[in-house]
């Protein structure tokens, strides 16, 4: 007879089983999310930074917007996930510069990312450099005063499908963290900085288990 | 638990601001997000039709905004 029977581990101390991990899933028709204090988020005007989060975009028949953010009237950074006009399939992209890729599926997660180090620009999909270049003037960036997942920043152009993980680092360092997976809160509170972010049009029922 | 929708006319809104103060605008009317076990309060109610997801997205498509890309 085995002397590990089941859950003796555990008395032993070795061994804590994995939590289930939640993620909200936004219907792309009602729901998204707002940081509440976004210009918590800037970013000094000349910092390198990194900017992103993990998506799937479940359905992808249109333009959606994944991540904007915004100074006054000027965009900032805007993550779109655009129809290729096959279905299921697009590209993902920096809205209004030349950042973009194509041949991205629906129901796929993907982690997305902008970064700038010095003056060289690139779009980051799953840790591989998929767009690069120089020089970019994405001027809304250092003062951000809206900030948006999963719909454009005045709440139009919204995504269905699961966000999570975002984040943002400054000169190499995470200066804001949020799971996005305080399962059944419209509140969704960050394990590294202060701007508690918002789903808005939150019900219980939009939590799934990934 | 699953989501239902509430499609209200515009000029009805303010009847029901209330109980959806973030429904998004699509076209001439606003749409709410509310759960089945709320249903019974949300029938019969004046200007606000009730719709499963499949309908609110077919009437969102309707409706749906030029893309900007």
């Amino acid at each position: 007879m085995s002397l590990l029977k089941k859950g003796s581990l555990i008395r032993f101390g070795g061994y804590a089983p994995p939590q289930p991990v939640y993620a909200p899933q936004f219907d792309g028709l009602t729901q998204y999310a707002s940081a509440l204090t976004p210009e918590e988020l800037r970013i000094a005007d000349g910092d390198d930074f990194e900017i992103g989060l993990t998506v799937r975009r479940d359905t992808w028949n249109s333009g959606g917007f994944a991540l904007c953010s915004r100074q006054a009237s000027s965009y900032g950074v805007n993550f779109y996930m655009s129809n290729n006009g096959d279905a299921g399939t697009g590209s993902i992209g920096v809205f209004g510069v030349s950042l973009s890729a194509s041949g991205f599926s629906s129901g796929v997660e993907y982690d997305i990312s902008l970064s700038r180090v010095g003056n060289r620009w690139a779009l980051n999909v799953d840790g591989v450099e998929v767009a690069s270049a120089l020089d970019l003037n994405i001027s809304a960036i250092p003062n951000i005063t809206a900030l948006s997942i999963m719909a454009r920043d005045d709440n139009s152009f919204r995504v269905n499908g699961i966000a999570r993980d975002f984040y943002l680092r400054v000169n190499g360092g995470l200066v804001y963290f949020n799971s996005l997976g305080g399962v059944e809160s419209a509140i969704q509170s960050p394990s590294t900085g202060s701007s508690d972010i918002e789903i808005i049009n939150h019900t219980n029922a939009m939590w799934v288990q990934i | 638990m699953k989501q239902l929708y509430a499609l209200i006319n515009e000029d009805k809104f303010d009847l029901h601001q209330d109980k959806f103060p973030n429904a998004v605008t699509v076209g001439e009317y606003r749409l709410g997000v509310f759960l089945d076990t709320e249903r019974k309060s949300f029938e019969g109610l004046d200007g606000l039709t009730i719709l499963t997801y499949e309908e609110a997205l077919e009437f969102s498509n309707s409706h749906k905004e030029e893309s900007p890309m």
